[in-house]
């Protein structure tokens, strides 16, 4: 359908517009202006701040240059979770354009994974997808791809290319017509009030006496607190790229339209801003 | 602490109905035994109940060896991991790389470990059965052995959770080294801490490997050992098992094989406790 195709598109464009700064305690030669990015929702801080650490090591020294890594109000930021994701889950409801710090000491090594080249983030990425057919297909999918096929998709989100993503990508969201869809939704849930990182389990798209289950399906079985109860105000909001699907939305159509390139449904449960 | 309720919790829901108890000996496999052999793939995965399961039996049989393993439940619920912290003495030549020397494998353990006791030094020797670092008679390069240098070896302490995860419906090992001091090793250093074997195997395949994770309940950096090839290896374990109609502790059997491989030994005094002895004394109840 036209309309879907769009979706794709939309959710694969997503920019987000930032701002870095360097941390105020970094050694610098002189000073360090801000840097302005849009950075692509559906990637990896890491994989897409090359001209970021360009643009700061011009004022500083060599050996006062660690691992980058980046600070939102104090939240070291997990460069293994997308984008969108970080933005959602800490700024979402901030002034544009979000601002992160920018570090280059004391890497926080029992918050964050360190991130020394891109092949790491290509080995996490790849492992999402491989995790995620895992789900859908027990894997035959994936499997039978070559290793070709792989890079295509790794290239794909490299490289920004939609269509090359896609060509290989369209594969993994195939299912068997008799199912009505994936084996299990590769899905999970963020939220920030949580001592967890995120809630991922087994969940079928569809019920075993056939109905179709609904992202308010999904978000009563898996966290029924961020849903409200009848004739109380909304709580809290359930964001996948930076909107706020009806819950009446088929699961099985999310993931096929709003998952990441990962092949995950990355879902992120937020308090409703009280304005 | 979590772990003595987390324990309990663990224990009450394996033995809380004779139901479940009579069952016990028949769900220690993944499928129901007298599933045909060959079946579909699914016959070799572990659902999260037997998951459960089978971590109660193992950590009895861990109380009566004394050999670490605590239960760390997740809020009150089932949910939870397995976990042990041991004490793990390295080598480390001059570059500062731990260098695990030397073409056996770890000797077998000879006592069973208590918690705060080192473990066997991963230094072979001409003789795989002694267990001291002393080179004396082998300061000479032998075929691919290098010398040790006395005196250079570090104790390091590493932490193994063994958690479930549902994509792959496996046990899934994570772990974590750190120097005495504190100081959290690399992932080179943890690399090269792998014994040579097991190092070429998992370095030909990437998603077979060696890789630092978010830990899924704790959020923090864990290593991890990839579980996408579990079902590989334990489907001709759970078949044989099957076909002998011996009864099989899917975690155990699992963690024999991948434990080794990262430094946790999983005494051969496992395989000599009956695996089906703590259930039968609840039968009786």
């Amino acid at each position: 359908m036209a309309d879907d195709k769009d979706v794709l598109r939309d959710v694969w464009f997503g920019r987000i517009p930032t701002s870095f700064t360097l941390n105020q305690d970094e050694v610098t030669e002189r000073e360090a202006e801000p840097y302005y990015l849009l950075l692509p929702r559906v990637s990896y801080l890491t994989l897409v701040t090359d001209k970021v650490k360009k643009h700061f090591l011009k004022v500083m020294r060599a050996e006062d240059v660690e691992e980058m890594w980046f600070e939102y109000e104090g939240t070291p930021l997990k460069w293994h979770y997308p984008i969108g994701v970080l933005f959602d889950l800490h700024a979402s409801n901030t002034v544009l354009p979000w601002s992160i710090t920018v570090h280059f000491k004391n890497f926080p090594d029992s918050d964050l994974l360190h991130c020394p080249s891109s092949s790491v983030v290509e080995a996490h990425f790849m492992s999402s997808i491989k995790e995620a057919d895992a789900l859908k297909h027990k894997s035959q999918v994936v499997n039978d791809m070559q290793k070709k096929d792989h890079k295509q998709l790794w290239m794909g989100l490299q490289n920004d290319k939609f269509d090359q993503f896609w060509a290989m990508n369209r594969k993994l969201m195939e299912y068997p017509t008799e199912e009505g869809g994936f084996r299990y939704i590769p899905f999970r849930i963020y939220q920030t009030m949580s001592d967890r990182p995120f809630i991922q389990r087994l969940f079928r798209p569809v019920s075993p006496e056939g109905n179709v289950h609904t992202l308010g399906d999904l978000m009563k079985e898996m966290d029924p607190a961020a849903l409200p109860n009848d004739g109380e105000p909304k709580r809290y909001q359930v964001v996948i790229h930076g909107i706020e699907p009806l819950l009446e939305t088929p699961l099985q159509w999310l993931s096929e339209h709003l998952s990441h390139p990962d092949n995950f449904l990355h879902i992120c449960v937020i308090p409703t801003p009280t304005d | 602490m979590n772990g003595a309720t987390g324990r309990q919790q663990c224990y009450t829901y394996c033995y809380t109905t004779p139901r479940k108890k009579k069952r016990a000996e028949v769900l220690f496999y993944s499928t129901p035994p007298q599933s045909a052999v060959g079946a579909d793939m699914s016959s070799c995965v572990l659902d999260e109940q037997n998951f459960y399961r089978c971590c109660c039996l193992l950590l009895q049989q861990s109380e009566q060896l004394n050999d670490g393993w605590s239960w760390e439940a997740v809020q009150d619920s089932e949910e939870g991991y397995l976990r042990k912290t041991t004490l793990r003495s390295v080598v480390i030549n001059s570059s500062t790389v731990w260098d695990l020397e030397g073409s056996s494998s770890e000797s077998e353990p000879s006592d069973q470990q208590a918690q705060e006791s080192e473990q066997s030094v991963p230094v072979a020797l001409d003789e795989p059965d002694t267990m001291e670092d002393d080179t004396d008679d082998d300061d000479d390069e032998d075929d691919g052995v290098c010398a040790v240098s006395k005196g250079n070896s570090k104790v390091l302490q590493y932490e193994y959770h063994i958690m479930y995860s549902c994509s792959y419906s496996t046990p899934v090992l994570y772990f974590r080294a750190s120097t005495l001091q504190g100081r959290s090793l690399s992932l080179e250093e943890v690399w090269s801490s792998v014994h040579p074997n097991f190092r070429l195997r998992l370095q030909n395949s990437p998603l077979n490997t060696i890789s630092l994770q978010e830990h899924p309940l704790l959020g923090q950096p864990f290593f991890m050992l990839h579980p996408c090839r579990t079902e590989e290896f334990m489907r001709p374990v759970l078949l044989a098992a099957q076909e002998q109609h011996r009864p099989v502790n899917y975690v155990l059997s699992w963690l024999s094989v991948v434990g080794p491989v990262v430094g946790l030994d999983v005494t051969l005094r496992y395989s000599q406790l009956h695996p089906a002895a703590s259930i039968s004394s609840t039968e009786s109840d």
